[in-house]
C-alpha cells in the first residue's frame, strides 16, 4: 500500500484539490449560461444561422463535459480513498 | 512517456483513434446539396410563376447548364422554360404550369422541385410546391411536354444527405443517437455481469456490472441533454411531448433509482444481490420503455410510431460510414471509463475488507 501511494503527494494537480462544491459551481455556473444563452434574440440566431451548425458543435461540447464530469467526480472519489488510506497509515 | 505508451490495452488506442476518426469525418464531410427555400409556396394551373430559390451547397455560378424542374406525384417534370442565375444559391426560376395536370385533386398536388446541373448533381425540395386546381378548365396548354426522371443528372460522391429542418445537424447522428446506441451497449454488459453474479457470487462481477451501469446512466443523462438541445433547433422546443422522451425519462429516472438503491443499502451481501436483481428489471423496462412503447404511438423520432429508421434516406451509407464506428468508439470509451470505476471500487472493498 505505502508503494502504491508513495509518489501521489508530489503530483501537481489543480483538479485533485479542487473540491466537489467549486466542481458543482462551475458546472451550475455553465448551465445558467446557457439558459441565458438561449434567451437571448441574437444567440439564438447564432444557433440558427444557415446550417444550424453550432447545434452540433454544442452537443459536441457536451458529450465532453459529461465525460469530464465523470472524471471530476472519480478524482475526488480516489481523493478521499487517499486520504483514508494515509490516515490509516499515520495512525496506524 | 513510453510507459503511458505500454499500460494502455490495445483497445483504449482504438477508440481513441475511432473517435478522433468520428470527429473528423463528422464535421469534414460536406453537406450534399440542397433547396434551402423557395417563394412563392403555391401556384394554379395554367398560370406562368416565377420560382426563387435559395439552394445550399450548391454552384449554380461555376458549374454549366442548370436545369430546374417540377416533379409531379406520378414522377412526371416539368421543365423550367427559363432560368436566371443570380449567385452561387440563388436563381429564379420559370415555369408555365400546364392546364389538366394529372390526379390533380381540389387541393391541388404537391410538387416537388428539382434543381439539377453537372458539378452538383440534384439538389430537391421534396414535396413542398403546391399547385391548385384551376378554375378554368381547358384543353389549351394541357400537360404534354412532360421529361422522364432519366433526365435528372447526378454526382456520386461522399457527402451526407441534405434534409430539410436539420440541415447540418444531421450530424448529431454520429453523437446523441450514437451516445444511446453505446448506453444500450453498456447495459447489456452490465446485464450478463449481473447474471454472473447471481449464478457464481463474485464480488467482482458485481462491481463490474455496477459501474457500467453508472456509465450507462451518466451516457444516457447525455444523451437526454444532447436530444434537448437538438429538439430545440429542429423541433422549436427544449422538451416536446414526444413519446420517446417521456419514456426515456422515466427509463433513466428508474436507473437513477438504481443507484440510489445501491447506495441505501450497507450490508454487502444484499446489496450485491439485490442491485443485481434490480438491474435486469431496469433493463427489461428500459427496452420495453425505449424500444417498444415509442414504436405505437406517433412520435416524431425516426423508427417509432411508422416513420422509418436505419433506412431510407434518414441513415444512408455515407452516415453510416461514421455512424456505426462512432457508437463502437463510445461504446469502448465507456468500458473504459467502467474500468476506472471499477478498479477504485475494488480499491475501496478491499480496503474495507482489511478493517
Amino acid at each position: 500500500m505505502r508503494n502504491l501511494f508513495a509518489n501521489n503527494k508530489k503530483i501537481p494537480s489543480f483538479v485533485s484539490e479542487m473540491s466537489s462544491k467549486i466542481a458543482c459551481i462551475f458546472i451550475l455556473i455553465f448551465f445558467v449560461n446557457l439558459n441565458c444563452i438561449s434567451a437571448q434574440g441574437h444567440a439564438m440566431d447564432f444557433f440558427r444561422s444557415t446550417g444550424k451548425i453550432n447545434t452540433v458543435l454544442a452537443v459536441v461540447v457536451l458529450l465532453f463535459l459529461v465525460v469530464i464530469f465523470f472524471l471530476l467526480r472519480l478524482e475526488i472519489k480516489l481523493n478521499n480513498l487517499e486520504k483514508t488510506i494515509n490516515d490509516e497509515e499515520q495512525t496506524g | 512517456m513510453k510507459q503511458l505508451l505500454y499500460q494502455l490495452s490495445w483497445w483504449k488506442y482504438l477508440s481513441i483513434c475511432i473517435i478522433l476518426y468520428v470527429l473528423i469525418a463528422g464535421f469534414l464531410i460536406p453537406l450534399k446539396p440542397g433547396i434551402y427555400s423557395f417563394t412563392p409556396a403555391l401556384a394554379t394551373e395554367g398560370e406562368d410563376v416565377s420560382l426563387k430559390i435559395t439552394g445550399y451547397n450548391t454552384h449554380f455560378e461555376s458549374s454549366g447548364e442548370t436545369n430546374a424542374w417540377l416533379k409531379m406525384p406520378d414522377d412526371r417534370l416539368i421543365k423550367a422554360d427559363s432560368i436566371v442565375i443570380k449567385d452561387e444559391v440563388n436563381l429564379e426560376a420559370y415555369f408555365s404550369i400546364p392546364n389538366n395536370l394529372p390526379d390533380i385533386s381540389n387541393s391541388g398536388i404537391l410538387a416537388t422541385i428539382i434543381v439539377d446541373n453537372e458539378k452538383d448533381g440534384y439538389a430537391i425540395y421534396p414535396q413542398g410546391f403546391r399547385v391548385r386546381k384551376g378554375t378554368v378548365v381547358s384543353s389549351e396548354n394541357a400537360f404534354q411536354d412532360f421529361y422522364e426522371l432519366s433526365e435528372i443528372r447526378h454526382v456520386d460522391g461522399i457527402a451526407f444527405p441534405f434534409r430539410n429542418i436539420l440541415y447540418e445537424t444531421i450530424r448529431n447522428t454520429f453523437f446523441h443517437v450514437a451516445i444511446w446506441f453505446a448506453m444500450f451497449l453498456l447495459l447489456v454488459i452490465s446485464c450478463f455481469y449481473s447474471i454472473r453474479y447471481l449464478r457464481l457470487g463474485s464480488y467482482i462481477d458485481d462491481l463490474k456490472s455496477s459501474s457500467l451501469t453508472t456509465v450507462a446512466i451518466y451516457f444516457g443523462m447525455a444523451g437526454i441533454i444532447t436530444g434537448s438541445i437538438w429538439a430545440k433547433f429542429t423541433w422549436g422546443t427544449f422538451w416536446t411531448s414526444d413519446i420517446k422522451l417521456n419514456m426515456s425519462a422515466i427509463a433513466l429516472l428508474i436507473y437513477l433509482a438504481y443507484l440510489v438503491l445501491r447506495n441505501s443499502i450497507s450490508d454487502v451481501d444484499s446489496k450485491a444481490r439485490i442491485s443485481a436483481v434490480y438491474n435486469l428489471f431496469a433493463f427489461v423496462c428500459l427496452m420495453i420503455l425505449v424500444m417498444v412503447i415509442p414504436r405505437l404511438t406517433d412520435s416524431l423520432h425516426p423508427g417509432n410510431g411508422g416513420n422509418p429508421a436505419l433506412g431510407g434516406e434518414d441513415l444512408d451509407n455515407t452516415l453510416r460510414m461514421v455512424f456505426y464506428p462512432a457508437i463502437i468508439a463510445y461504446t469502448l470509451l465507456g468500458i473504459w471509463m467502467a474500468q476506472l470505476f471499477y478498479r477504485y471500487k475494488r480499491l475501496k472493498m478491499k480496503i474495507k475488507l482489511k478493517e
